[in-house]
């Protein structure tokens, strides 16, 4: 497979917060096909979502390279084909906004406005674009919710909310982190039925997991992560004692 | 200067509009602001009531309170620099505060010290640096007006500084809300969607610190951070939406200053004071009315009864 065929191509990646110095990811070599389900499975701590931060640009690896779809981190921001979905704990879900304000995000970089129009128009959203978002929550079966704030949802309805967000938006890859933590059955369901329709449209994803067992269900490939790749393999082979134990440090006891 | 003149051409009417506006109010009401010194320093508090209002939704939401009064502290001695130097205060506080942001980061990233400890060492030795500046070279009338402002002082030139800082800071947020909005909601998204993280951080900053510059006559130093705090936290009680949080907000600015600057000469108390009290006493009743989110959740005992 040629370098440009894959979704992640990172190589002899590190990176660390500058507070604790010592690197929290080290060695990182990735290659990544397209329009697989992936699972990034790894302890707490392990790295997962600093993976992310470093895959949407929001940090930079201190050594090492990564590509996007044959493209740099930076070139490949540009064209918006990559879309977060975050850990619970990562926003302040009292934040003063509503739900449909969360799915415009998606639309953002549909938008060439210029900045007159910017300035002088009080809505600069389109009629098919307002029918978009209608589409997109009726796929996560929150159409009701549409006016409600962020924060008056459950934790299940907010990571729909954000998964309508990457589908209005397009994106070739999706990040979740930790979609299915604290998450009721009937989102579960609702979030993995859009995930494998969006693999067989071609979409490229990356869900960080702690369910360990469910993953062998859906994901084509699993990653296993902690501080370094430990291991990249087909799920029914990576999950079994040996490895979860070599990843957590321990015998987990649902396997 | 062109813009100058324009600008000045521009006050002396909306001046003249708003003498008029209010001899029309019965009973001498409006008297007051038959004064020219009243009718700039209502404008110059307006200006700065929305601007600060509009501001403070983004220094609430991103929980940079301190920030905003360790710049307003630091700024201090580069107003004392400028007075010395004959130089417009303006370009000295400006000055100041940047050094100042630039020693905190520098501290914080160097050091075991964390962000809030790095800004209160700043605020206080930039500020005490200040003091002791000030009162080796200026009477204590002066430091009380930087200190506490004196908007009834107020020149054309500040009025026409203020007007530009806020015509700048209207138009960014106006130009990047959309932007702004998914920069202090989720900056992982707003990193996904290739926005300049840095072009919005310290873009808000420097609006920030241009801000707390105008303010300086208007309010002083040591008020101007409850102008960057108290309508943005109001506004954030009464709604769940970014938008109307900045209309809210900038409408408390703006009806705080003209209330605080008619009590203040009324009962001739302090200016920039009476703005602040203006802005608590609302503050304080929307603590406790607010129909979702005040104290007593008036809005469960209507559904209740
Ligand atoms: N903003 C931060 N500053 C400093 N350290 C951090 C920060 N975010 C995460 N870390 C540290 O980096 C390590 C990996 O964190 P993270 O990527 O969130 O792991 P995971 O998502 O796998 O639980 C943890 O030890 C965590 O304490
Ligand atoms: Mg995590």
């Amino acid at each position: 497979m040629g370098a440009n065929q894959l979704a992640v191509d990172a190589k002899t990646v590190s990176a660390s917060y500058s507070e604790t110095k010592e690197p929290i990811l080290y060695d990182v070599n990735l290659e990544l096909p397209r329009g697989k389900f992936i699972a990034l499975i790894g302890p707490n701590g392990a790295g997962k979502s600093t993976l992310f931060k470093l895959l949407v640009g929001l940090k930079k690896p201190e050594e090492g390279s990564i590509r996007l779809y044959g493209d740099t981190v930076k070139e490949h921001r540009k064209k918006q084909k990559i879309s977060y979905i975050p850990q619970e704990g990562e926003l302040d879900w009292d934040f003063p906004i509503l739900v449909k304000d969360v799915i415009k995000t998606g639309l953002f970089g549909k938008r060439n406005y210029s900045i007159f129009d910017k300035l002088f128009r009080l809505n600069l959203y389109k009629k098919e674009e307002i029918q978009k978002i209608d589409e997109v929550l009726e796929l996560v079966d929150l159409k009701h919710k549409k006016n409600s704030p962020i924060k008056s949802l459950s934790g299940g309805q907010k990571k729909r909310v954000f998964l309508a967000r990457a589908l209005i938006q397009d994106a070739d890859i999706l990040l979740l982190d930790e979609p299915l933590t604290g998450v009721d059955q009937q989102s579960e369901e609702i979030i993995i039925d859009l995930l494998k329709k969006s693999v067989a449209d071609g979409k490229t994803i990356i869900m960080a997991s702690h369910d360990i067992a469910a993953t062998k269900e859906y994901a084509d490939l699993a990653i296993l992560i902690n501080k370094t790749i430990i291991k990249v393999g087909d799920p029914d082979e990576l999950i079994t004692k040996k490895w979860i134990k070599e990843v957590f440090g321990k015998n987990l006891h649902y396997l | 200067m062109a813009i100058y003149s324009i600008f000045e051409a521009f006050f002396i009417r909306v001046m003249s509009f708003i003498g008029y506006i209010f001899s029309l109010l019965p009973g001498g009401l409006g008297d007051p602001f038959e004064y020219l010194f009243m009718q700039r320093a209502l404008l110059t508090a307006i200006l700065v009531g929305v601007v600060c209002g509009i501001l403070s939704n983004f220094i609430v939401l991103k929980k940079w309170a301190l920030l905003g009064d360790s710049i307003s502290h630091a700024v201090l001695p580069g107003v004392a620099f400028a007075y010395l130097l004959g130089l417009p205060f303006a370009a000295g506080a400006f000055v100041a505060g940047l050094i100042a942001a630039g020693g905190m980061s520098f501290i914080e990233i160097n050091s075991r010290i964390k962000e809030d400890a790095a800004m209160g060492i700043i605020l206080t030795s930039f500020f005490a640096a200040g003091v002791i500046i000030i009162s080796r070279i200026a009477t204590s009338t002066h430091l009380m007006h930087i200190l506490f402002g004196n908007v009834l002082g107020v020149q054309m030139d500040a009025l026409i500084l203020t007007a530009i800082i806020s015509l700048i800071t209207l138009f960014f947020v106006k130009i990047y809300f959309n932007e702004l909005l998914i920069y202090t909601f989720d900056p992982i998204q707003a990193s996904a969607l290739g926005l300049n993280r840095s072009f919005f951080h310290y873009g808000l900053m420097f609006l920030i610190t241009m801000t707390i510059v105008a303010s300086l006559e208007t309010v002083g130093i040591i008020l101007v951070v409850a102008m960057l705090i108290t309508p943005g936290a109001t506004a954030y009680l009464l709604t769940d939406r970014l938008s109307i949080m900045i209309l809210i907000s900038s409408s408390i600015g703006f009806v705080s200053s003209v209330v605080g600057l008619y009590v203040s000469f009324a009962y001739n108390v302090a200016s920039g004071a009476s703005i602040v009290i203006v802005m608590s006493i609302i503050f304080m009743v929307i603590l406790i009315m607010s129909p979702k989110y005040g104290i007593l959740k008036l809005d469960q005992k209507l559904q209740g009864s």
